[in-house]
């Protein structure tokens, strides 16, 4: 892949539509595409067809290369690497970007390594600096960052949301939509997915949400987190966790939010009974505003917060729940 | 008394004189492998098990966990067995208190008795990690290097040992006749450090045999095998072995030298002749010259008696009275008699033996010396064991082993 | 069957973060004096999977591999102290500066020599690079499958029954063996080590292996063999400008901070 060129992104979909984080990367790769020269092209797999091609083109893509396979809606990992790697070596790319998550944390790693070259994961910037491409990446449990750049082509890099904006939607972009095709055997399966089980996500997914409220260790137990539902339902958002909570069995494991979890960029995330380390705020610094609730003034989240409370959470937030309905209220009146 | 700085110790939380402690020799990984007695510091009959002397000839082998660990018997035995530590705890045990001493303890004496010239000091304490440096990097020292260096008075130690008899073990077992040793084995392995020897010998300008990798081992004769107080112990000094001191299981041969007492053992083979052992062929011999065809090895330690108040150290002196006082003890039973001389050895006073005398322990003696005149004193004790065996018993020999010399304090009165 | 963990030794990750300094021009992370090195959480809890796959029963062998410096057997003692039956230690100046590629590289070589391994086991990613690429990368080299962030692992026949983490729930995959296999944290704390086994680990073969030993050249291996490149390192600037909501009573705090959401447009 010497003349590599272009970058490619690897779509993922939330209900036949490009995820919000598939949003960003094709807005990351036109701005890359336009800097280092050559299209910004898509990967889309699945039974998703033509219209879902046409929404990643309005979005940014100038070809999208399609692998309809109803076995592939699902991720599959030895699947998707194999047609993603088929792809990768028709688009010929200088960069592949993918959505850091389970998905992608399997499938850019396994890649990376089918094409011969390396991988940055969970990056949170890209750019091109005297026409090579470099990636930065939290590492240290969040305490450090690091740039990398690749020695071979292609650089597979996989994003935590917040590294761009999204891409706006533009209805008359064309593009081109190649299908692809790999021969049956190609994916021999020696994995097969037995069983599927999606945590309830109840109400809005934690990367979609306006406004995140999550709980560390401080909440004491899970108690605390039925608190923490009130207030997310009455601000419209999602509830999250730390490490902590998830591990000690207090929420479901999917609320994680970090290095080892989920990356989310809400508007404004509100931390409950949460320290700040390092890994924790891997998956929350890029939210709008962050609101600390801490009983320790000196903990690390001070740092990264724009408002600070130092009290105990079970005294602040039935108040802060009562005030804000009160808002609320005097709103709705407002509008009638 | 503690000679070494006494202020400024916390001991479980009090404020407490300091306490002595061992010299150390370390390896790589900051673990003890050998260390030094602070003899003259310490008081009483048993040493604490924290300060007890360490030697070890090969490499301190990985611990054993207790339930790990079996105690296999074989030879010219009826019935070849394999005891665990619980089997062997099943046995009568016995508690046996006695003198662990190095072969080498006190050998720069030798010289200084021979010779003259500078009286090696009882608490002029070796640089132990330099010694386990060198022994990590393989080094030997030159002759040069070597000199007068011997270990003093600081590898010998009295501690209190509880097991079972060896041969009770032997007796379960069924000895077949014409058996004349056993062979004890431990599970510390390694090639024996030449430098030892060299430093034994005070020259390095000779070879030696390099039986390369082996397991230590000692064939002890039947006689003292069978002996009741011969022990294979598990615990010392009122808890169970440490590591280091050989746990789980480990010889006690009271009245041999420390070599003897196989640390960490894994294995008794009973012989009907005498195998060459590298530790008692080779080292660990009595012998002219590193070249006399008639080497044999040391078994049973003469008999000993050390001043260990005043040492020459403490002069001066101010006039008046001083008890002196010390250590004695022998290789083949109790202290009958301690004798001390001010004289050079012209006339000999009985010194007091402190109760109590136990056959394989030392005692403590001490004798009132009143001096009104100042000057130039030395002062000289002997001992005389139940045997009827009189101080010194051991005489020259090439690696210096079993020193049992009458070495006189030297002192300073004001 | 013949368990392979791939291990790493990093400085603890529990250090505060006030602790940690880099050097920006080495590009590392400076030692803190007193910190240890320790087995990186996820690989300990890779240990541990392979640990109740025997506790369930089965008849396994577990070897421990790390690529390191001599300092690294510390970290294979731990895992033959939790349990583990014996270990390979990856020692060589070549192996210096390697990148997640040339890590791999030497790793399923490694496994390649062992020989007859039925699963490899590794932790989601090492808790000093974060970047979770070895054990896809061996699974890879080897052209085995890879299950990655493994929250439980079974063994059913010749197949890992293997339940990972989504973003959203969990699957389970079956998957024939030999396979690749990456721990997450979801697994549950590893065992502590008994001070039995921890005797007994004194005592477990360790093989040292070279580069020689795995058939490599130095030119595939570390720094050199590395695709990767490490253009900075450096710790992210915290400008705080956090703004304290104080109040007489908690309830006072509370209508402050719902009143300077509100202002802000938050609410």
């Amino acid at each position: 892949m010497a003349d590599a060129r272009g970058v490619l992104v690897v779509a993922e979909l939330v209900q036949r539509r490009p995820s919000r984080l598939t949003r960003e990367l094709l807005g990351l790769a036109r701005r890359l595409a336009r800097e280092a020269g050559g299209p910004a092209a898509a990967a889309l797999l699945g039974d998703a067809g033509e219209e879902t091609a046409q929404e990643l083109i309005a979005y940014g893509a100038d070809a999208v290369y399609v692998a309809a396979h109803p076995g592939l809606a699902e991720y599959h990992s030895e699947a998707w690497t194999a047609y993603v790697a088929h792809i990768s070596r028709e688009a010929a790319p200088a960069a592949i970007l993918i959505g850091h998550g389970a998905a992608g944390g399997d499938l850019a790693p396994r890649l990376a390594f089918r094409l011969d070259t390396a991988v940055a994961t969970g990056c949170v910037e890209a750019r091109v600096e005297g026409g090579r491409l470099l990636f930065t990446r939290p590492c240290y449990g969040g305490n450090a960052r690091e740039v990398v750049s690749f020695r071979t082509p292609p650089a597979v890099a996989t994003f935590r949301a917040g590294a761009c904006g999204a891409a706006s939607r533009d209805g008359t972009r064309r593009g081109e939509v190649r299908h692809v095709l790999l021969d049956a055997g190609a994916a021999a399966r020696r994995t097969r997915v037995v069983e599927r089980k999606r945590d309830d996500a109840g109400g809005t997914r934690l990367e979609d949400a306006r406004v995140v409220v999550a709980g560390g260790r401080g909440l004491n137990g899970p108690e605390g987190f039925r608190l923490l539902e009130r207030l997310a339902q009455l601000l419209g958002g999602a509830v999250g966790a730390s490490r902590v909570p998830c591990d000690l069995g207090w929420c479901p494991r999917s609320w994680q939010i970090g290095l080892t979890g989920r990356t989310v960029t809400p508007e404004l995330y509100i931390a409950v009974g949460i320290s700040g380390a390092g890994h924790h705020m891997a998956g929350c610094g890029g939210a709008g505003a962050i609101v600390a609730v801490n009983t320790d003034p000196e903990a690390a989240i001070y740092r990264d917060a724009r408002y600070g409370v130092v009290g105990d959470y079970q005294q602040l937030l039935p108040p802060l729940i009562e005030e804000i309905e009160r808002f609320n209220s005097r709103d709705r009146q407002a509008a009638s | 008394m503690a000679r070494g700085e006494i202020e400024g110790d916390w001991v479980m939380g009090w404020p407490d004189r300091k306490r002595a402690t061992l010299i150390p020799g370390k390896d790589a990984q900051g673990r003890v492998i050998n260390g030094r007695a602070p003899l003259t510091e310490l008081e009483g009959l048993i040493t604490p098990t924290d300060v007890y002397y360490v030697v070890n000839q090969l490499e301190v082998p990985e611990p054993v966990h207790p339930d790990d660990w079996t105690l296999a018997i074989g030879g010219e035995i009826e019935r070849p067995i394999e005891l665990s530590l619980k089997d062997l705890r099943k046995l009568p045990g016995r508690t046996v208190r006695a003198v662990t001493e190095c072969a080498g303890n006190d050998a720069g004496f030798f010289d200084y008795l021979m010779k003259g010239g500078r009286k090696p000091s009882r608490i002029n304490q070796q640089d132990m990690q330099k010694r386990a440096e060198m022994r990590e990097k393989g080094e030997l020292p030159s002759t040069e290097e070597i000199g007068n260096e011997s270990t003093t008075t600081c590898a010998v130690s009295g501690g209190e040992f509880t097991g079972v008899p060896l041969a009770e073990v032997l007796k379960r077992a069924g000895l077949k006749p014409g058996a004349v040793c056993v062979r004890m084995e431990g599970f510390d392995r390694g090639r024996p450090d030449l430098a030892v020897q060299y430093r034994s010998v005070g020259r390095s300008d000779f070879q030696l045999v390099d039986p390369g990798v082996i397991n230590y081992e000692k064939a002890l004769p039947l006689e003292k095998a069978l002996d009741p107080d011969t022990l294979l112990a598990w615990s010392m000094n009122g808890e169970y072995l440490l590591h280091i001191h050989g746990a789980p299981v480990r010889m006690v041969v009271p009245g041999w030298s420390g070599n003897w007492w196989v640390k960490w053992l894994q294995k008794l083979e009973v012989m009907n002749r005498m195998p060459a052992c590298y530790y008692q062929t080779h080292y660990f011999v009595y012998g002219g010259s590193p070249e006399d065809p008639h080497k044999h090895m040391i078994t049973a330690m003469g008999v000993r008696c050390i001043i260990i108040d005043p040492l020459d150290e403490d002069s001066p002196l101010p006039r008046g009275s001083h008890r002196i006082r010390g250590l004695a003890w022998s290789g083949m039973g109790a202290i009958a008699r301690v004798e001390v001389s001010l004289d050079g050895g012209k006339t000999w006073r009985e010194a007091h033996i402190e109760e109590p005398r136990e056959k394989w322990l030392w005692v403590r003696w001490s004798h009132l010396w009143e001096v009104d005149q100042p000057g130039h004193y030395r002062i000289v004790a002997r001992a005389t064991d139940e045997t009827g065996r009189v101080q010194p018993q051991t005489p020259w020999n090439y690696q210096r082993k079993h020193f049992d010399g009458i070495v006189p304090a030297d002192v300073t009165i004001v | 069957m013949r368990v392979v963990v791939c291990v790493k030794q990093v400085p603890n990750p529990e250090i505060a973060a006030s602790q940690f300094r880099v050097d920006e021009q080495a590009k590392t992370v400076v030692p803190v004096p007193g910190v240890a090195l320790v087995m990186s959480p996820f690989d300990e809890q890779a240990v541990e999977a392979a640990l109740r796959l025997r506790d369930r029963g089965h008849d396994v062998t577990i070897t421990v591999v790390s690529m390191g410096t001599e300092s690294a057997r510390a970290v294979i003692k731990h895992g033959l102290a939790m349990g583990a039956d014996d270990g390979v230690l990856l020692v060589d100046p070549a192996f210096e500066g390697a990148d997640s590629y040339a890590t791999a590289l030497a790793l399923s070589r490694a496994i390649g020599k062992i020989g007859g391994v039925d699963l490899v086991l590794a932790g989601r990613q090492a808790a000093d690079w974060d970047a979770g690429v070895v054990g896809a990368g061996i699974a890879e080299m080897l052209g085995w499958p890879l299950v990655s962030f493994a929250r439980e692992l079974r063994v059913d026949g010749r197949a890992a029954r293997v339940e990972r983490m989504l973003d959203e729930g969990t699957e389970i995959i079956a998957a024939e063996l030999p396979a690749v296999v990456t721990v997450s944290n979801e697994l549950g704390a590893p065992r502590a080590p008994t001070l039995r086994e921890t005797m007994r680990a004194g005592r477990k073969p360790v093989a040292v292996w070279s580069v020689a030993d795995l058939g490599l050249e130095t030119g595939e291996v570390g720094a050199q063999g590395a695709r990767c490149m490490r253009e900075r390192l450096f710790i992210p600037e915290k400008r705080s400008r956090c703004e304290f909501v104080e109040g007489g009573s908690p309830r006072e705090q509370a209508a402050n901070l719902a009143r300077r959401l509100r202002e802000a447009k938050l609410v």
